[in-house]
């Protein structure tokens, strides 16, 4: 036993010790050099004054437009970011990491509240969050005179919006309706929501983890109005829903993925965003996008400069990039959402005349009259109703 | 460092120093914080406060999700016997059949675990899928019932879960069995014993300790995981994982979720502690891998 | 009445086979369908339905930038957390099993407690560390959670390689005249190096495919598998099967050398 102990200690002699620190160093340094993300230094946001390398734009999936035979959105392989590559120089650093308001908002909120930057030069939040985050401070204020274009071409509707009266911390990016996504190959065309628990449907059925969407569309099913939504008629739809899951006619509670379950036939009909049933169906036609009988609903997402971002000018140098109709028709083509970029109508006509009468991307007055925004309520209200939601993705009860 | 030399029980204490602090900081402090604020009260916009008053977050936490925790330890005791099912026969051939092909037969159990958790995963979903490449054909040829569905059920959960953890059942489980004495069979046979005799009465029993740690090392994570059911599952099969996640990540009410996990914690470490007991804690360390 | 006995045997023989083929097979599945996946040319960007076959995927690996940048953050972070764990893990192997001291068993437990929570607390436990010291969430928080989770599963590799070695060949080599440091490597670390090597593979391949604690303290960077699980919603590109397949091709390769090169050290003696 002595003999160990003295190996030991002297194993443990000022060689080792040195080794052992110059290994952590090394370590350590690598670490470092490596680093990416996040960093501490405070922005200043009026500094910049020329487009930089690189912009970093977190967005929804199946949101940008994406060439021919290619299947993920990179700055190579999108013709809108490769122009506004080759009018600044830029390389857009696209990425569809967006996949639900409440996480996305919930992986920036520390940076936002300690005051660094976030990571992201562009974030695209459905209006309610947005309006969280500019009551909150952490949007960046535009400099409009940078950004003409989407002082000329914003929609009318979108200007005076109770989440930004003035226009000058959200730019929209898309509208979006919620509706019914429904394989006419395998079930009938269902035309309401309550044609969604009919029994030849059991167990093919998907709905989305967002509240708005879903509940929202329950409750018109129910007969309530989802544009002023109370304790009962929450409740009420919240029943709807535990019926329906513990029955086993819902199969699942997806997020972004229900685009999956209709492309596999793992679902006949699913709660769905009237783009994404547009894209899905260049591959799979029998898809088709319902906005039931009884009303559907209606988002806008936005682009939002969080507070602390490193390239703010190049960020509105984008926004103001796309806020030109022949620009915003090159997506609009491809996602066919609805645009909020004035002039973009005839501007696809030119691309794709068949676009010009495409529904997902002009609905008719008569859809439009149909689609309701989810109420604003007491912030008491929200909590309970997110709770409750919650309850129901979780499973509780199911 | 003739300070060593004076005080040689600074040794050990010195090769322990880094690994200690590093687990200090970061396994029993975040621990010891999250206990903390599964007493808080409050949103993330007011702001948090502790009391240890709030041990109510413990009991409405628990009440409202039992049902998440008995599935849990359901699926994670059916996952363990699933597995054992599979890797049992599997390591007793390794063991006693295989001769010179043991080793790579080993190796072809333990290799499917060097490509991603998440793909393995997502490939069951490709396999099990109702029009999946595999079940489709078997449906249209009337060998499986074309309404059958094996996706998205606690089934395909189960069988997931169960898939992940073969290689930590296989391994200690033929460890035991190769360091059976083959002469102790020999000599069963001799004295007119069954070959089915001799299998319940010795290589079982030598057989035990492999078994049970093999089991010990599924159980554990299997009741914590959430990454097959939220891919293989329904909603009425979630587990207490992804209430967890999902009360950390997207819904953020801090206090509920570490007081969930810190019940999970507890939970699991009781059942270990009382397994060590049983078994003595050095044979529990040791044959962990 | 021999032979009466020997055909339950036989049969039993047969049928035991049998199932360990099936259960092989069951085993190879998964993987061999991600393989198979990475040469399918898709409809779209959903790869769950065989379309045709191509090497396309194979060429253009390097196609999504923030696919390349995720493989190399994963691969550096496995890089340097298995350095440090494997030395830090290996230093905490050798006090508990060659020393006798006060709170060793207590110790020995310590390091088996992470092995025993599961992920999901270790990942939430630190997320609620890092949120409330208002450390930012990137690839340093990263590497610290790895650190932590692998130094448990390298002492407890070590100490299984450990407590047989011989004392008597350190004690033989001082008796020769040796240092103690020359000792130590000439004599002990030869001998535990497949023990380190054993450990540093595990410990690699365990952070290179971490997903849970990762996706607690990942902010905004992407690791392979979280790259992976963002896009499993609206469709996983070929490319990521072809990465997979690629590491697994590799790490298969790379055991299966040294299992030669070991059998080829021992012919030669």
């Amino acid at each position: 036993m002595k003999k160990q102990q003295n190996l030991g200690e002297q194993m443990i002699n000022r060689r080792t010790l040195l080794k052992a620190g110059a290994l952590t160093g090394a370590a350590a340094f690598l670490a470092a050099c490596g680093t990416s993300g996040t960093s501490a230094e405070p922005t200043d946001p009026g500094a910049e004054t020329s487009p930089s390398a690189e912009l970093n734009f977190a967005n929804w999936t199946y949101y940008i437009d994406v060439d021919e035979g290619v299947d993920t959105a990179t700055a190579s392989t999108s013709e809108s970011l490769r122009r506004f590559k080759t009018k600044y120089g830029t390389t857009v650093k696209y990425q569809e990491v967006l996949l639900d308001n409440d996480e996305f908002f919930g992986s920036i909120k520390a940076q936002l509240e300690a005051s660094q930057d976030t990571g992201w030069d562009i974030v695209t939040p459905t209006t309610w969050m947005a309006k969280k985050i500019v009551d909150l401070g952490w949007a960046e204020e535009f400099n409009l005179a940078n950004m003409p274009n989407f002082v000329a071409n914003l929609a009318d509707e979108f200007k005076g919006r109770a989440a930004d009266p003035e226009n000058k911390y959200l730019a929209p990016w898309q509208s979006l309706m919620t509706g019914l996504g429904v394989n006419s190959k395998k079930t009938s065309l269902i035309s309401t929501v309550n044609g969604l628990w009919d029994p030849a449907l059991k167990g093919k059925v998907a709905l989305l983890t967002e509240l708005r969407d879903t509940v929202g569309l329950v409750m018109l099913g129910n007969g309530d109005d989802p544009s002023s939504p109370t304790r009962t008629s929450f409740d009420a739809a919240i029943t709807t829903l535990e019926t329906q899951i513990a029955s086993g006619q819902v199969r699942k509670l997806a997020g972004q993925g229900y685009t999956e379950l209709l492309i596999s036939n793992s679902a006949f009909a699913a709660i769905a965003w009237s783009g994404d049933v547009g894209i899905i169906q260049a591959d799979k036609p029998e898809l088709k996008f319902i906005v039931p009988d009884e009303g559907g609903m209606y988002a806008t997402d936005n682009m939002l400069i969080p507070k602390g971002a490193k390239h703010k000018y190049t960020a509105e140098l984008w926004i103001d990039f796309y806020y030109q109709p022949e620009i915003a028709a090159i997506v609009e083509a491809y996602v066919q959402y609805i645009c909020p970029v004035k002039g973009a109508d005839v501007e696809i006509a030119q691309i794709d005349p068949t676009l010009a009468t495409n529904e997902l991307i002009f609905p008719t007055a008569a859809t439009k009259s149909r689609l309701k925004v989810w109420g604003d309520v007491s912030a008491e209200d929200q909590a309970y109703f997110d709770e409750q939601f919650s309850a129901v993705v979780e499973g509780v009860g199911a | 460092m003739g300070m060593l030399r004076r005080h040689p029980a600074l040794v050990p204490l010195m090769l322990l120093a880094p690994g200690l602090l590093w687990l200090v900081s970061f396994y029993l402090a975040p621990n010891i914080q999250m206990l903390a604020s599964s007493f808080w009260s409050g949103t993330l916009e007011t702001g948090f406060s502790f009391s240890l008053n709030n041990w109510t977050n413990y009991t409405d936490a628990l009440s409202k999700y039992q049902e998440q925790y008995v599935r849990s330890i359901q699926y994670g005791f059916a996952a363990t016997v699933l597995c054992f099912i599979i890797a049992f026969p599997l390591a007793y051939f390794i063991a006693f059949k295989a001769g010179r092909a043991r080793n790579v037969l080993l190796f072809l159990v333990v290799a499917p675990f060097f490509t991603s958790y998440l793909l393995r995963t997502i490939g069951w979903r490709t396999i099990l899928g109702d029009d999946s490449i595999i079940l489709g054909p078997l449906k249209a040829i009337g060998l499986v019932d074309p309404s059958a569905r094996f996706l998205d059920t606690p089934f395909a959960v189960i069988a997931g879960i169960a898939y992940n953890f073969v290689p930590f059942m296989i391994l200690p489980i033929y460890v035991s069995l190769e360091k059976i004495d083959r002469r102790l069979l020999e000599a069963a046979q001799d004295l007119y014993a069954s070959s089915w005799g001799a299998f319940r009465r010795i290589t079982i029993p030598l057989a035990l300790p492999g078994i049970f740690a093999g089991s010990l090392l599924t159980f554990i994570p299997a009741i914590g995981d959430f990454i097959n059911a939220e891919l293989l599952g329904n909603p009425g099969a979630t587990m207490i994982g992804n209430v967890i996640q999902r009360q950390f990540l997207v819904v953020r009410d801090y206090p509920t979720a570490a007081a969930l996990s810190f019940m999970l914690m507890v939970l699991i470490l009781a059942g270990v502690t009382l397994y060590g007991r049983i078994l003595g804690t050095d044979e529990l360390t040791s044959k962990a891998i | 009445m021999s032979i009466l006995r020997k055909i339950p045997g036989a049969i039993g023989s047969r049928f035991l086979t049998i199932y360990a083929g099936l259960a092989l097979i069951y085993l190879l599945m998964p993987i061999f369908t991600v393989a198979l996946f990475s040469f399918n040319d898709p409809v779209g960007r959903s790869n769950y339905a065989w379309a045709s076959f191509t090497f396309d995927n194979w060429f253009t690996l390097f196609r999504d930038p923030t696919l390349v940048d995720a493989v190399g953050l994963s691969l550096r972070i496995a890089l340097i957390s298995t350095v440090i764990a494997t030395a830090i893990g290996t230093l905490m192997a050798m006090a508990i099993v060659r020393y006798d001291f006060r709170f060793r068993k207590a110790m020995d437990l310590f390091v088996f407690l992470p092995l025993a929570t599961p992920e999901i607390v270790l990942g939430a436990s630190l997320l609620t560390l890092f949120v409330t010291l208002r450390i930012p969430l990137g690839e340093i928080t990263l590497i610290l959670a790895h650190v932590m989770f692998n130094v448990s599963y390298v002492v407890v590799t070590m100490k299984a390689r450990l407590s047989g070695f011989d004392m008597r060949l350190e004690e033989a080599a001082a008796d020769l005249g040796a240092t103690p440091w020359q000792t130590f490597w000439r004599v002990t670390f030869p001998i535990i190096l497949p023990g380190i090597a054993a450990s540093a593979v595990l410990a690699f391949g365990l952070s290179l495919d971490d997903f849970v604690i990762t996706r607690f303290n990942a902010g905004q960077v992407q690791t392979f598998p979280v790259y992976i699980y963002l896009k499993v919603q609206k469709g996983i590109p070929p490319q990521v099967n072809a990465f997979a397949t690629l590491f697994f091709v590799v790490t298969v390769s790379l055991v299966a050398i040294g299992a030669l090169m070991q059998r080829r050290r021992a012919n030669l003696k």
